[in-house]
C-alpha cells in the first residue's frame, strides 16, 4: 500500500479513544512535532482535542506520519500499529481508511 | 546485517563498559554497580526485542487466497480470525524476546526503587505503555472464540499462518475491505 490520501473523515467515539490513547506516547507526539507541528495530522495528534468535524488527509500527511514513526524506537511504534491496526480492522469505510494509514504508513509491499 | 553488527559492537561495549565500572569503582559501589548492571540487562533486552520486531515484520508475506479455500466465514469473523492469528504469529515470531524485555524493565523498575533512583530508561515502557490497548486484543481473541471450533482448527493448521503475515493486504486478497 502506497501513501493514501482521505477526503472529509470522521472520528467516532471509539476513534477518538484511541486517539487520545496514541497521544499519550510522548515519543510519538514528539517525532511528530519535529515532523510536522502543522498541519491536519498535528491537528489529529497533537491538538488540544480530536478535531469533531470532517478531517481531510493528504498523502504528504500520511509520508511524513510514516516518517515520524520511524524515527520512534521499534517497540513504541509497534504499539501504535497495534492500536491503529485494531481500529483499522473494526471500523469501516473512511475511518477504516485512515487507521490503515497510520498502520501500515507509506509502505508497498 | 550491517545493523545487527553495530549492535553486536554496541552490546559488546555495554558489557565491557559494565564490568570496567564495577572492577574501577570497587565494592564500596556495590549499589551503584547493581543499578547499572540492571540497567544494562534492560538496554540489551531493549535492543534484542526492537532487532526482532524488526526482523519479523521485515519477514511478512501476504498470504494468497487459495490458501483459504473451503473456508467458509462472514466478512467480520475473517477480520477478527486473521487479526488474532496474526498477532498470535507475531508473538511466536518475537520467541520470548518480548518476555525478557518485561522481565528486564520490571528488575530495573524494582532495582532502582530499591536504590532510590529514577528508572529514567524505562519510563516510556511502562505497563501501562506497553499493555494498555490489550483490553481489545483481549475482546478481539473472545470474538474469535465464537468462531465455531471446527473452522478455527482449520485456520490454525494452515501453515503460512503461523508465520508473520500482512494482515490487511490477505485482507484484500480475499476481498474484504
Amino acid at each position: 500500500m502506497g501513501c493514501i490520501s482521505i477526503d472529509n473523515v470522521k472520528f467516532d467515539q471509539e476513534s477518538i479513544r484511541a486517539i487520545e490513547d496514541i497521544k499519550q506516547k510522548k515519543e510519538f507526539a514528539q517525532a511528530l512535532n519535529v515532523a510536522m507541528p502543522l498541519g491536519a495530522m498535528a491537528n489529529i495528534f497533537l491538538g488540544n482535542r480530536v478535531p469533531e468535524v470532517g478531517v481531510s488527509l493528504a498523502m504528504t500527511d500520511f509520508e511524513v506520519l510514516a516518517k515520524a514513526m520511524k524515527s520512534m524506537p521499534a517497540i513504541q511504534r509497534k504499539v501504535i500499529r497495534d492500536i491503529a491496526t485494531m481500529q483499522a480492522i473494526f471500523h469501516m469505510g473512511k475511518e477504516s481508511l485512515f487507521w490503515r494509514g497510520i498502520a501500515n504508513g507509506c509502505e508497498i509491499h | 546485517m550491517v545493523a545487527k553488527f553495530i549492535n553486536s559492537i554496541l552490546l559488546v561495549f555495554i558489557m565491557s563498559a559494565s564490568i570496567g565500572a564495577c572492577v574501577a569503582k570497587g565494592p564500596g559501589s556495590l549499589g551503584a554497580d547493581a543499578h547499572a548492571l540492571t540497567l544494562n540487562k534492560f538496554e540489551i533486552a531493549k535492543m534484542q526485542l526492537e532487532e526482532k520486531i524488526e526482523k519479523c515484520r521485515k519477514g511478512k508475506v501476504t498470504i494468497p487466497k487459495e490458501v483459504f479455500e473451503g473456508l467458509n466465514l462472514t466478512d467480520k469473523e475473517w477480520k477478527v480470525a486473521l487479526f488474532v492469528l496474526g498477532d498470535k504469529a507475531e508473538d511466536a515470531c518475537e520467541a520470548g524476546k518480548r518476555g525478557a524485555f518485561v522481565v528486564a524493565a520490571s528488575v530495573y523498575r524494582a532495582t532502582s526503587r530499591h536504590y532510590h533512583r529514577e528508572p529514567v530508561a524505562a519510563i516510556s515502557y511502562s505497563e501501562d505503555k506497553l499493555f494498555g490497548h490489550y483490553w481489545k486484543k483481549m475482546e478481539s481473541e473472545v470474538d474469535y472464540l465464537k468462531i465455531p471450533k471446527e473452522k478455527r482448527n482449520r485456520l490454525e493448521l494452515i501453515p503460512q499462518i503461523q508465520k508473520p503475515f500482512h494482515l490487511f493486504e490477505t485482507l484484500t486478497e480475499l476481498g474484504i475491505n
